[in-house]
């Protein structure tokens, strides 16, 4: 399984062999975290005066950074398992050598690297990092920091003696608990990026077969009805466009989400054309439900009689004020000469803004098309 | 009870074997005399190391 900088890209800094001076490991954390380089350098070369504990901290850098090149993926169950018994195995290996030391009669200044080098050892030995030639390096470096820094500890510690236990203590710490901490943590997220890929994926394809496939299947059906296919076609697009972005704005209880089921109603029953664009929006009260009943009304009128193609709908929306606009660009009519039974202009439209405090104005003429405007 | 006996090959623990020995080592050791602290606490250190060290070989298996 593989899963490309999966690791990275979530939380582990990866080797910057672009703008390197040695490894990349200082570019590396600097781009990670967004510091200046020079920042980073500056921190190893204290840390490597500070008896060396630079070195090796730049080896264990080194060692588990992630690389670009890289990309399997550990399963984490057996890194864990790997952990517990390579930290064993360590500070046992490190506690005889120690033990040894101590019998033969050396000073801690012996002692001490001799426990420490044997069990940092220990760990490349057994942990098979040193199978690459990164590995060698990182463990090389590794060792010979902690060897330095288990030298310098006896001189430490007589400058400042609470120091000693605090340092030995965080220095095995890092050292033993570090790569598999690090690869713990690389492994787990790569392998959550991975799952979450897979249910996309599944879920991707499940929408496709729902949808398309099915879209797909019934346009093959209503090949000699282009009406009917490009209907088919055009719903699928808008559901398709609404997926993709994650607009569920005909869900909502809002004047646009009103607006837009108005409009896929309507052209799924008439197979015309009608496209909503809304700024801004407000909750659907009396008074905006009044309103899009209204343009619901105009935008079926121009379905129903203009002829048009098209239908655009604009709508502006705001606390203190509402405004739809229906435009068509079909037949038209003589507004005048509209008759007195015919009240879905008169009632539906301006007598149902009217009676909400609003207004509806109706311009038209035949031949060029239509334009209502409703304001609240 | 029976079933689960104790010196079943799945109940082997390498490192209880080690810590076992270590411990009656010690015992013998005490009990035959001249044990000083000089000489107790490199035992010591070695001896959990031992222990620590077949725990993780075997746990590695």
């Amino acid at each position: 399984m593989s899963a490309p900088m999966a690791a990275a890209a979530a939380g582990i800094p990866a080797l910057d062999s672009e703008h390197r001076k040695l490894a990349g490991v200082c570019a590396g954390i600097a781009g990670h975290y967004r510091i200046d380089v020079k920042y980073v350098r500056i921190a190893f070369v204290l840390l490597t005066l500070l008896g060396g504990i630079g070195v090796a901290l730049y080896g264990l850098a080194y060692l588990t950074m992630t690389s670009p090149t890289i990309d399997e993926v550990a399963d984490p169950t057996a890194v864990l398992h790997e952990a517990g018994a390579s930290w064993r195995e360590a500070v046992g290996a490190g506690a005889v050598a120690a033990a040894v030391a101590l019998v033969a009669g050396a000073g801690w200044q012996v002692i001490l690297p001799v426990g420490v080098g044997v069990a940092a050892g220990m760990v490349v030995l057994r942990s098979g990092i040193a199978q690459t030639r990164r590995g060698r390096v990182g463990a090389a470096l590794m060792i010979v920091g902690a060897v330095l820094v288990a030298q310098a500890l006896p001189a430490l510690s007589q400058v400042q003696s609470f120091a000693f236990p605090v340092i030995v203590l965080l220095a095995g710490s890092v050292m033993l608990f570090g790569p598999w901490w690090l690869r713990m943590a690389q492994a787990l997220t790569a392998e959550r990026t991975a799952r979450i890929r897979a249910q996309e994926r599944a879920e991707v394809a499940a929408h496709l077969h729902d949808s398309v496939l099915q879209t797909l299947a019934l346009i093959q059906r209503r090949a000699d009805d282009p009406t009917e296919v490009a209907q088919l076609a055009r719903r699928q697009e808008r559901d398709l466009r609404a997926w993709l972005n994650a607009d569920e704005t005909a869900a909502a209880d809002t004047l646009h989400g009103a607006l837009v089921r108005a409009a896929r109603e309507i052209e799924e029953g008439h197979g015309v054309e009608v496209e909503v664009v809304c700024v801004g929006d407000r909750p659907l009260g009396d008074d905006t439900a009044a309103l899009a009943a209204a343009a619901r009304e105009a935008i079926l009128n121009a379905a129903k009689f203009a002829g048009a193609g098209r239908i655009d709908v604009y709508a502006e929306a705001s606390d203190e004020r509402a405004e739809v606009f229906v435009r068509d660009r079909g037949a038209g009519f003589d507004v005048g000469a509209v008759p007195a039974d015919r009240r879905g202009v008169r009632e539906s439209i301006v007598g149902r803004m009217q009676r909400h405090g609003g207004r509806a104005e109706v311009r038209s003429q035949p031949g060029g098309g239509t334009e209502v405007e409703l304001s609240l | 009870m029976g079933s689960h006996a104790v010196s079943r090959a799945s109940n082997f623990s390498p490192a209880s074997l080690a810590a076992g020995i270590v411990l009656v080592a010690f015992g013998v050791w005490i009990l035959v005399g001249d044990v000083t602290f000089d000489a107790l606490f490199p035992a010591l250190i070695g001896g959990a190391g031992l222990i620590l060290l077949i725990s993780g070989l075997a746990r590695r298996r």
